[in-house]
C-alpha cells in the first residue's frame, strides 16, 4: 500500500496544524475543486479540502439544516459547528451546487471566527464565496470568473497582506503541473491490463493530494511511481468505472468493497482531483487567465455548456475510459444528489449503447449502513459481470 | 379493494378575478396547440426566466413546470373518480422506473415521466405540444437545468441554459438607485450569528448576465430563423413594467385588515404574471384585479370578517390539495401572505438599451421573482413579509423535495421565533406527488396550532 | 452412492436449506431462528442430513446465500441471493422471468435470462419499507400476528393510506391511522399496500418483461401477491414453497 501517503491520510488534521507551526503559514479550507488553489498556493497558502467526518448523529447541524439534504454537506457542517475545522484560517466556498453554495451562509454560522471591518465590510471575510458559474463555455464566461477570482485573490492578498504577482503565480502553477503530470502518469498505469494500482490505493495518492503541500506531495510521488512500476501485478479482477460524489476519507470504504467483492476501480468520476483534471495549466497565457482556463474544464455533473445538443458529461467520461478496458459502471450517488442523479438515467443508457456495459445504481446516506448495504450489491453486480 | 385516498380538493376563492384564472389557463394551452398547428415555434421554458424576448421573436412558450402544477391536481382523461390516482402519480412513478430518484422535484419527475410515456398527448388538456426548442436558466435551482436538459435529450431538440450563478447569502439585490431599509432585526444581529450582507453587482456580473440574454438570442435566431426586433422587444418590456407597478399596488393593498385576498387566490392569481409578463391581456388581468381589490378595500371586505389570526406561507405549494389554504377560516385565521410568486420593484425602462434593463432586473432576484434563493434572502424575505402583512404565525412548507426551498426553513422557523416570538408549524410532502401526503398527520398539527394561535389572540 | 450438495440461505430471522441429489431435491428445511448463521446453518445442515440418512462424507459441496453467508465457515461457495433466487427460479419455472424476493432482510427483483442468468437487479435492504421487517413492526404496532394481518387485509373495503417513504414514519402513520378511526382491516390493508408499493419500485427498475415469479418469505401474503397482480396487470407465480428459492439456487451453483 502507498505508506508514503498513509501519515496525511490518516492524521489530516495534526499534519495541517503542524504545518502550520512549523512554517508560520496559514491554511484554507476549501469545499469544491473549483477552488483557485494556485491562488492560496501562490499567497503561502496551504489549500485543504474540507470533508465530512462519518461521525453521527449530527446533532449540531439538525438544528439547522433539514434531514432531506445532502449528507456530506451536513457532516461537513457539523464538524465546522463541533470546532473540528477551527484550525483553519479560512474557508472557501463555491457555486458548486445548490447546497454547497449554500455553505456560505452555516459555515459563518456554525463556526464564527470574527474578522476585521473597514466601515462595515469585511476586507478578508473568514468564509469566502466565489460565484462560479454553472455554464463553462460560451461567450462571456471566461471574464466573468476572471473578475470572480479577482475579487478571491484581493481578499488573500488582503488577509497576508502580500501582493500576488504573476510570477508567484506562475510558480505555482509549475508546482501544479508537476501534480498534474504525475496523477496523469498514475491514470495511466491504472488503464493498464497488467494493473499494479488498487483503486483504493490510487484514491489515498489523489486524497492525501488534497491535504498536504503539492510539493511535498509531488517529491514523494517520485518514490511511489518507482515503486510501483516494481511490482508483480494484481490478480485479475473486474474492471470497474466509479461515478460518484461525496467520497473522502470515510466513504473511500467503497473501494475496499469493491475490491472485496473482486473488483477493482480503474477510473473514476468523484469530484476528487484528476477526475475532472486531466490536463496541464497553459503555461503560454497570463497566469489568471490560464488558472480561469483550467477550471472552466471542469466537466462535473453541476457544469453545463453552450452546446446545443448537450452529451458533453457523456464524451467526457468516453475519452476519460478510453483504453481502460472497463467492463461495469458503478454508481456511488448521495443522497439528495439531484445533479449526479438526473443524469445517472441518461448516462446509464448511453453506457449501455455505445460502450456496452452495465451499470450499478449505489446510493450513498455518507454513513456505515450505505456502505455495509453496498456490499451485497456490489457483489451481485461482480457476480453478474463474472458469469 | 378501493385505497382511501386523502381529502384533495381545489380552494376557496374569495377574488372574482382569481375565477377567471382557470380559462385563462386553458386558453394558454389552447393557443399553444394552436401555434404549434400553425407552425410557430414552440419553447419549453421555465418559470423564472424573463418571458419578453419571446413574445418579441414570436415563439410560443409552454412551462413543464405549470403542466406539472396541472398534473397534481388533474386525473386521466379528467375523471373525478378519486380512485384514480393523480396524473402526477402515474408520471412519477415512470421517472422512478427509469432512475429517477424519488426525492427529485415532484415537478421533475412528472413532466419526465410524462415525455417518457411517448406520447405528450395522454395528458392534461390534450398534453403539451411538442417543442421546437428548449429554454432554461440555473438560477434558483440545479434541478430545473439538469431536467430540461434531460428533456432536449429525449425530444431530440436544441437546448439553451441562461446561466446566473447564485450570489451568495446576500439580502436581495433590489432595486439599484433604491435604499434598503435595515432589516427590523438588525439590532439583534451579533456578528457571526446572524449574518447578512448586501453587496452590490460587480461589473462583471453585469456583462456575463448580458451576454447570456445576448447569447440566447442568437440560439433563438440560429434555431428558429426568427430576428431580433427591439421595437417589439420595448413593447413587451413596456407592458411588464406597467404590469409589476400594478402587483406592486396589490401588494400594498392586500395589507388591509380583514385581508382582502388570501393565499388561496394569491397562489391562483400569480399565473398570468408569472407566465405571460410582457403580454396585453397579463396588463389586463391585473388591472381588474387591482380595481377589485380597491372595491373591497374601500368596503372593508376580506376573505373572513372576523380576522382572529393571519398566517404567513412559505413555500411554493401543495398543488394536488390546495384545499389546505382554508383549512384556518374555522378557527378564524386567515392565510394572509405568500411571498412567493410576487414581484419586486423592476428597474426604470431603458428603451434605449432594454437588454441592459433585463439584465439588471434578472440580477435582481430571479428576475425580479420572490423567489427561494439563498439563506440570507429567504431569511429577510420571511421577517419583512410576516411585519408588513401582521402575522402572528406563518405555516412552513418543508417541501421534502425542493431543496433551495426547504434548505432554510428550519432557519426561518427559528429567527422567526426567536427573534419575533413568531410561532410557525410545518407542512411537510412534496408539491404535486399526493403520496407523501399525511392527511392524519397535517391536520393533527394544523388543529394545534390554530389552538396556539388562538390562545395568543386572547 | 451419489454426492449430495447442500445450498444454505440464512437470513436475518431465519435459516433455509436444500439437499440436491442429481440436481433432484431431497430435503428441505426452514426455520425461524436467533442464533448466530453458523450455527443455525450447521444445525440445519445436520437435520437435513438426518432426513435422508446421510452423512457429512457425502455432501460434494456447501454453498451459502442470504445476508448471513459469510459467518457460515464450512461453505466451499458463497454467492449473492440475486444470483441466487435467479438460478431457484430459473430451475421451478424452466424459462427466463422476472423474479421478486422479498423476505425479513430486504427485497430484490432480478431480470432473469436464460440459463438463470442474472441481466439486472434492483435491491432495497437498507429500508425495512417493503420487507418481512416492516410486516413484523407493523404486527407489533397492531398486537395482531403475520397470518392475521394477511387475513384482515383480505378482507378490507379499503385502504388506510401508509406513507412508504420510510419505515420510521410509516410506523407513526399507522398510528395516526388508528387515531383517525380507520378500521382495523383497512389498516392492515394500508400495510401490505405499502408493502406493495415498495416491492413495486424494485419491479419497475428492473421493468417486468417476462412472467413474474414471487418467492422469499413475504410471498406467503396472498393479500400482497393479489396487490401485486392488480399493480401488475399480470398472474403471479408463487412457488409452493416460497422461502426456498434463494437456498435451492445456491445448491445449483454448487452442483
Amino acid at each position: 500500500m502507498a505508506s508514503v501517503f498513509q501519515d496525511w491520510m490518516e492524521n489530516r488534521h495534526e499534519k495541517v496544524k503542524s504545518w502550520k507551526a512549523e512554517n508560520g503559514r496559514k491554511a484554507y479550507g476549501y469545499l469544491c475543486c473549483m477552488t483557485p488553489e494556485e491562488i492560496l498556493y501562490a499567497g503561502g497558502i496551504l489549500p485543504v479540502k474540507v470533508t465530512g467526518s462519518g461521525a453521527q448523529p449530527l446533532e449540531i447541524v439538525d438544528k439547522h439544516v433539514v434531514h432531506y439534504a445532502c449528507p456530506y454537506v451536513r457532516s461537513m457542517l457539523d464538524a465546522a459547528g463541533r470546532g473540528d475545522y477551527d484550525y483553519l484560517d479560512g474557508i472557501v466556498v463555491c457555486n458548486s451546487c445548490d447546497i454547497m453554495s449554500r455553505c456560505e451562509y452555516y459555515w459563518r454560522i456554525l463556526s464564527p471566527h470574527q474578522k476585521p471591518t473597514v466601515l462595515g465590510v469585511e476586507l478578508s471575510p473568514y468564509v469566502l464565496y466565489i460565484k462560479s458559474p454553472e455554464k463553462i463555455s460560451g461567450p462571456g464566461v471566461h471574464e466573468y470568473l476572471l473578475g470572480e477570482f479577482r475579487i478571491f485573490k484581493q481578499h488573500i492578498e488582503r488577509e497576508t497582506r502580500e501582493s500576488i504577482t504573476d510570477k508567484k503565480l506562475s510558480q505555482a502553477i509549475e508546482v501544479y503541473n508537476e501534480h498534474y503530470d504525475w496523477m496523469q502518469r498514475m491514470h495511466a498505469l491504472r488503464k493498464d491490463k497488467s494493473l499494479k494500482i488498487p483503486g483504493s490505493e490510487a484514491f489515498m495518492v489523489e486524497f492525501t493530494a488534497l491535504q498536504m503541500p503539492k510539493d511535498v506531495h509531488n517529491r514523494r510521488m517520485a518514490s511511489f511511481i518507482k515503486e510501483v512500476e516494481n511490482r508483480e501485478p494484481l490478480s485479475k479482477g473486474v474492471r470497474v468505472f466509479l461515478s460518484g460524489g461525496a467520497v473522502d476519507q470515510f466513504t473511500a470504504r467503497i473501494y475496499s468493497v469493491i475490491e472485496e467483492a473482486g473488483g477493482n476501480v480503474v477510473a473514476e468520476d468523484i469530484g476528487v482531483g484528476a477526475s475532472y483534471f486531466g490536463h496541464k495549466i497553459d503555461t503560454s497565457i497570463p497566469p489568471m487567465d490560464a488558472i480561469v482556463n483550467h477550471r472552466l474544464d471542469v466537466h462535473c455533473p453541476h457544469t453545463m455548456t453552450s452546446d446545443y445538443h448537450p452529451r458533453e458529461r457523456l464524451d467526457y467520461i468516453k475519452k476519460k475510459l478510453e483504453g481502460a478496458d472497463i467492463q461495469g459502471a458503478i454508481f456511488f450517488v448521495p443522497m439528495y444528489c439531484e445533479c449526479r442523479n438526473l443524469e445517472y438515467p441518461f448516462l446509464k443508457e448511453k453506457f449501455k449503447e455505445e460502450l456496452g456495459i452495465p451499470s450499478l445504481y449505489l446510493e450513498s446516506d455518507y454513513g456505515q449502513g450505505s456502505l455495509d448495504e453496498a456490499v451485497s450489491k456490489v457483489e451481485a453486480f461482480i457476480e453478474m459481470l463474472e458469469a | 379493494m378501493e385505497a382511501k385516498k386523502p381529502k384533495t380538493a381545489p380552494s376557496k376563492k374569495s377574488i372574482q378575478t382569481a375565477r377567471e384564472v382557470w380559462p385563462y389557463v386553458k386558453a394558454e394551452y389552447a393557443a399553444a396547440h394552436q401555434a404549434k398547428a400553425e407552425g410557430k415555434p414552440v419553447v419549453w421554458s421555465c418559470a423564472i426566466i424573463p418571458k419578453e424576448l419571446y413574445w418579441a421573436m414570436d415563439l410560443y412558450p409552454v412551462f413543464p413546470e405549470h403542466y406539472a402544477v396541472l398534473t397534481g391536481m388533474m386525473r386521466r382523461d379528467g375523471t373525478k373518480d378519486e380512485s384514480v390516482e393523480k396524473e402526477a402519480v402515474r408520471f412519477a412513478r415512470i421517472a422512478e422506473a427509469a432512475g429517477f430518484a424519488g426525492y427529485l422535484c415532484g415537478y421533475a419527475r412528472s413532466s419526465i415521466g410524462h415525455v417518457l410515456t411517448g406520447d405528450l398527448s395522454d395528458a392534461p388538456l390534450g398534453g403539451l405540444p411538442k417543442p421546437d426548442l428548449i429554454v432554461t436558466t440555473s438560477f434558483v435551482c440545479d434541478l430545473r437545468g439538469k431536467w430540461l436538459r434531460y428533456l432536449a435529450q429525449e425530444l431530440n431538440v436544441p437546448f439553451y441554459i441562461l446561466d446566473i450563478p447564485e450570489r451568495g447569502c446576500d439580502i436581495p439585490f433590489l432595486q439599484p438607485g433604491l435604499r434598503t431599509a435595515l432589516l427590523p432585526f438588525y439590532n439583534k444581529i451579533r456578528r457571526g450569528e446572524r449574518d447578512l450582507f448586501f453587496s452590490p453587482v460587480a461589473d462583471h456580473e453585469l456583462d456575463y448576465t448580458q451576454k447570456q440574454w445576448e447569447e440566447l438570442v442568437k440560439f433563438i435566431e440560429n434555431v428558429t430563423g426568427h430576428r431580433y426586433d427591439q421595437d417589439r422587444f420595448n413593447e413587451a418590456l413596456d407592458l411588464s413594467y406597467k404590469t409589476n407597478e400594478l402587483r406592486l399596488e396589490i401588494l400594498e393593498l392586500r395589507k388591509a385588515a380583514p385581508a382582502p385576498m388570501g393565499v388561496a387566490d394569491g397562489l391562483t392569481v400569480m399565473y398570468p404574471g408569472l407566465y405571460t409578463l410582457g403580454t396585453q391581456r397579463a396588463y389586463d388581468f391585473y388591472e381588474r384585479l387591482r380595481e377589485e381589490l380597491r372595491d373591497r378595500v374601500t368596503q372593508g371586505l376580506g376573505v373572513i370578517e372576523k380576522e382572529k389570526f393571519r398566517l404567513l406561507w412559505m413555500g411554493l405549494a401543495p398543488w394536488f390539495n390546495m384545499s389546505l389554504f382554508n383549512y384556518f377560516e374555522k378557527y378564524g385565521g386567515v392565510f394572509a401572505f405568500e411571498p412567493i410568486y410576487n414581484m419586486v420593484p423592476f428597474p426604470p425602462r431603458m428603451p434605449e438599451n432594454p437588454m441592459r434593463e433585463l439584465t439588471i432586473r434578472t440580477l435582481q432576484q430571479s428576475g425580479g421573482l420572490i423567489a427561494p434563493s439563498m439563506i440570507g434572502q429567504a431569511v429577510s424575505t420571511l421577517v419583512n413579509a410576516a411585519h408588513e402583512y401582521r402575522c402572528s404565525g406563518a405555516v412552513l412548507f418543508y417541501l421534502i423535495t425542493c431543496r433551495p426551498v426547504v434548505y432554510p426553513t428550519v432557519e426561518i422557523a427559528r429567527v422567526l421565533q426567536e427573534d419575533f416570538g413568531i410561532p410557525s408549524v410545518p407542512l411537510e410532502c412534496d408539491l404535486i406527488d399526493e403520496r407523501t401526503y399525511s392527511e392524519a398527520q397535517t391536520l393533527a398539527r394544523f388543529d394545534a396550532f390554530a389552538e396556539q394561535l388562538l390562545k395568543r389572540a386572547e | 452412492m451419489t454426492m449430495l450438495v447442500a445450498g444454505i440461505d440464512t437470513g436475518q430471522q431465519s435459516v433455509k436449506a436444500v439437499l440436491l441429489e442429481d440436481s433432484e431435491m431431497v430435503a428441505h428445511k426452514a426455520y425461524e431462528t436467533e442464533t448466530d448463521s453458523d450455527t443455525a446453518a450447521r444445525d440445519t445442515l445436520e437435520d437435513l442430513l438426518k432426513e435422508v440418512g446421510a452423512d457429512r462424507n457425502r455432501v460434494k459441496r456447501i454453498a451459502a446465500t442470504g445476508l448471513g453467508r459469510k459467518e457460515v465457515s464450512f461453505a466451499g461457495i458463497r454467492k449473492t441471493q440475486e444470483t441466487c433466487v435467479a438460478r431457484g427460479a430459473y430451475f421451478l419455472l424452466g424459462r427466463p422471468c422476472t423474479a421478486l424476493d422479498a423476505g425479513a432482510g430486504g427485497c430484490r427483483a432480478v431480470k432473469i435470462g436464460p440459463q438463470g442468468k442474472v441481466l439486472e437487479f434492483s435491491s432495497n435492504s437498507k429500508c425495512a419499507s417493503g420487507t418481512g421487517s416492516f410486516l413484523k413492526a407493523a404486527c407489533e404496532v397492531l398486537q395482531i400476528d403475520l397470518d392475521r394481518l394477511d387475513d384482515l387485509a383480505g378482507r378490507a373495503e379499503d385502504i388506510a393510506k401508509v406513507s412508504t417513504t420510510c419505515a420510521v414514519f410509516a410506523e407513526s402513520a399507522i398510528i395516526s391511522n388508528v387515531h383517525y378511526g380507520y378500521t382495523l382491516e383497512s389498516i392492515c390493508a394500508g400495510v401490505c399496500d405499502s408493502v406493495a408499493s415498495r416491492l413495486m419500485d424494485a419491479l419497475n427498475r428492473v421493468g417486468i418483461e417476462e412472467e413474474l415469479f414471487f418467492c422469499g418469505g413475504v410471498a406467503k401474503s396472498k393479500t400482497i401477491k393479489r396487490m401485486l397482480e392488480r399493480l401488475t396487470g399480470r398472474p403471479v407465480l408463487v412457488p409452493s414453497d416460497s422461502l426456498l428459492t434463494a437456498a435451492l439456487g445456491a445448491a445449483l451453483s454448487a452442483v
